[in-house]
């Protein structure tokens, strides 16, 4: 088997070990002997063969650049790719672009691609620190770090915030998740801690290609251990479990 | 006695023998925590708490250089201090990473009294702080990268503060780098001495952070690189380019892991760390030497006397082993280690150290921006991890390409000095900020290390 990773704008939207992601996932699928092609596709370049795509966060200044060549140039793409139940990973900076809009720091409205109905609004004090969501059949555990409070309107949320912020620190939600699209303002990086779901998003990718996969586990020790480390002192509880 | 010195303070009208009493009274409090055996900031604080603008009475008999930037900040620092020290004058500075508002004020009252030179490392947050209640002479800053986001935010919200800190000292003299991009584009009254790289080994690639003109956005063309996004750059689209030098690395010798044969402006200098990184520090240091009137040959003698800093490149012994240690914080500074480390061939062992307080940065993901992968090729015979995040630091090691077979997790400092001593020979360590102090409050409770702060 074999995997197409496209990961967008590599040389822009890379804040915050995001790129990690990627290697996560390309070890997993080496480990189950999967051959693994990342694609790196920036600012007018064409996305060709993708059974995966990575948008990651940037700051503001490299966000403007993203914008402009989004729209002109991948919307429809990306648009298409999404209905069609390809699988997307979208980080912070990524997971805002899909929406309508968002307010950058500096207060000035920018578009997003309006794939997902979703808004971002400038808040005044960043929200950071480890969070901890639970998703639908898992707790996932990571960083957050965001200016912006995304409101998700009707979608299905990433996971329920336990501990931390998750989108906007009002309504106790975290990312959005459309179709095989998952959004998320958590980084850490995400798929470090979360085994499980790095694999989800492999399996869907490789059974959307192939039909039914599955996938050999593997000694995820370093993995739940790192994840415990989190785990353990904001909810000492859930350990329990 | 304490009692009677804080009744005088609040009955007192007179605000500058009030400020004095405060420093008076803070000085006493310093010269008890050193009696103890703590270094640190809490007589600052104090004072601090007492009168907010105290720091400009404390400081009032200094000339002061300020040296700020993401990395580079406490070896800049004790390479000015130790070329004015060098050439007889008088100097204080808090060496000891105290970099922030109240370790600065520690470090002025603890030298109440004295005059002359004040070599202040600060931290890029505090900045603005400072030159609200003093004008520097000099201000050095060394680079601005990516650093601890959760704590500055984007890399251009942390120049802001710095401008922001510049904007209220309109005398003071600048000394940039100038192989970085975002120091170009500036307007201050002030005057401005670029240095940089003449010409350059590195190769040619692009970065995330800010390889994009500030000016019309247009992706940066360099002629090279030295590393990270430093180098000289310059738009194809609106014709911004890299500003005039007036200090210039003219080329560089020979590099080992002890140091660094170069040419600066003319100058043969003999650094005495190693690393490209410290190299843009040397001249820095050597920018503002020459903007203070030292002779340049005296420079260069300063400059070859520098002795490694405060978990900076240090090496110590444990039992049969030598520890060298590393502070390591963000992608950029982690890389230069990197790369200073990696060009040791023979057998030794590796220890990494991952924490995630305040100080470390909360947010360990930083860890996945860094090159470990460079040292998944020398020839270690033990992978030691530790640290409150070290199962984070197994996984990036892991997915790095180091051998999983020779990792070891350690789970507090005496695990860790024992398979250090276990190693017998070199060890290479890693270490974030708080996870290096602990480690050596460790190693001067047991004997190992004679000072816990220098």
């Amino acid at each position: 088997m074999e995997i197409n990773i496209v990961h967008l704008y590599p040389d822009l939207l890379n804040t915050y070990g995001d790129l990690g992601n990627l290697w996560i996932l390309r070890e997993r699928a080496k480990a189950r002997g999967i051959d693994v092609k990342i694609h790196n596709v920036s600012v007018l370049n064409d996305i060709n063969e993708c059974d995966l795509l990575f948008l990651g966060g940037g700051q503001d200044f490299e966000q403007s650049l993203v914008i402009e060549d989004l729209i002109k140039n991948k919307k429809q793409y990306i648009k298409d790719y999404i209905e069609n139940e390809g699988v997307c990973l979208c980080i912070c900076g990524g997971y805002q672009l899909l929406g309508e809009y968002y307010m950058s720091a500096a207060g000035e409205k920018l578009p997003g691609i309006s794939i997902l109905p979703i808004r971002t609004e400038a808040g005044h004090k960043r929200l950071i620190g480890n969070i901890i969501v639970q998703g639908e059949n898992e707790i996932y555990v990571g960083f957050e770090n965001h200016a912006g409070r995304t409101y998700i309107g009707d979608l299905k949320p990433f996971g329920k915030v336990l501990s931390g912020h998750g989108n906007n620190g009002e309504d106790g939600l975290e990312g959005c998740i459309y179709k095989n699209t998952y959004c998320t303002y958590m980084h850490g990086p995400l798929l470090s801690k979360n085994p499980i779901l790095a694999d989800e998003l492999l399996i869907k990718a490789l059974s959307k290609k192939y039909g039914n996969v599955t996938l050999n586990p593997l000694n995820d020790y370093y993995e739940n251990q790192a994840k415990k480390a989190v785990l353990m002192r904001a909810l000492p509880e859930l350990c329990e479990r | 006695m304490l009692i009677s010195t804080v009744g005088i303070i609040i009955f007192c009208k007179d605000v500058i023998a009030i400020n004095i009493l405060i420093i008076y009274l803070c000085k006493f409090i310093y010269k008890i925590c050193v009696l103890f055996g703590r270094g640190s900031s809490l007589p600052g604080k104090i004072a601090l708490k007492l009168r907010p603008d105290i720091l400009k009475s404390a400081a009032k008999k200094f000339k002061v250089i300020m040296v700020t930037g993401t990395n580079g900040k406490t070896t800049t620092s004790a390479m000015i201090t130790n070329i004015l020290r060098l050439d007889n004058k008088s100097v204080i500075s808090n060496n000891t990473g105290a970099n922030m508002i109240d370790g600065i004020l520690t470090c002025f009252i603890a030298n109440y009294g004295k005059s002359g030179w004040a070599v202040m490392e600060t931290d890029e947050a505090y900045t603005r702080v400072i030159t609200e209640y003093l004008k520097p002479e000099f201000i050095v800053v060394t680079n601005v990268f990516r650093d601890q986001l959760d704590r500055f935010g984007e890399i251009y919200t942390t120049w802001e503060k710095i401008k922001d800190a510049i904007l209220k000292s309109p005398e003071s003299k600048l000394v940039f780098n100038g192989d970085l991009e975002l120091f170009a584009k500036i307007d201050f009254k002030n005057p401005v001495f670029y240095y940089g790289f003449k010409n350059g080994a590195g190769e040619k690639k692009v970065n995330a952070e800010n390889a994009f003109c500030l000016c019309c956005g247009e992706r940066l063309t360099f002629n090279f690189i030295t590393f990270s996004n430093l180098g000289d750059y310059y738009c194809e689209n609106c014709g911004f380019k890299r500003p005039f030098l007036s200090y210039t690395l003219d080329e560089i010798i020979e590099q080992t892991t002890e140091g660094t044969k170069a040419i600066i402006s003319g100058v043969p200098v003999e650094l005495s760390v190693p690393g490209v990184y410290n190299v843009y520090n040397a001249l820095a240091a050597f920018a503002l030497a020459d903007l203070a009137g030292i002779d340049k040959e005296q420079i260069a003698l300063g400059l070859s006397t520098q002795g490694s800093c405060f978990g900076r490149n240090e090496s110590i012994k444990v039992d049969g082993s030598s520890l060298h240690m590393a502070l390591i914080k963000n992608p950029t500074g982690c890389d230069q280690c990197i790369d200073a480390i990696t060009l040791y061939s023979d057998p030794c062992s590796l220890l990494f150290m991952l924490n995630d307080n305040w100080a470390d940065g909360t947010d360990v993901s930083w860890v996945w921006d860094a090159n470990f992968e460079k040292t998944a090729g020398m020839q270690y015979s033990k992978v030691l991890i530790g640290g409150m995040r070290r199962y984070d630091m197994a996984i990036r090691l892991k997915v790095a390409g180091l051998d999983e077979k020779k990792f070891v997790l350690l789970e507090d400092d005496n695990q860790i000095l024992e398979s250090v001593s276990d190693c017998k020979g070199k060890v290479f360590a890693f270490c974030t900020y708080t996870a290096m102090t602990g480690l050596r409050r460790t190693m001067y409770n047991k004997g190992i290390v004679k000072d816990m702060w220098k």
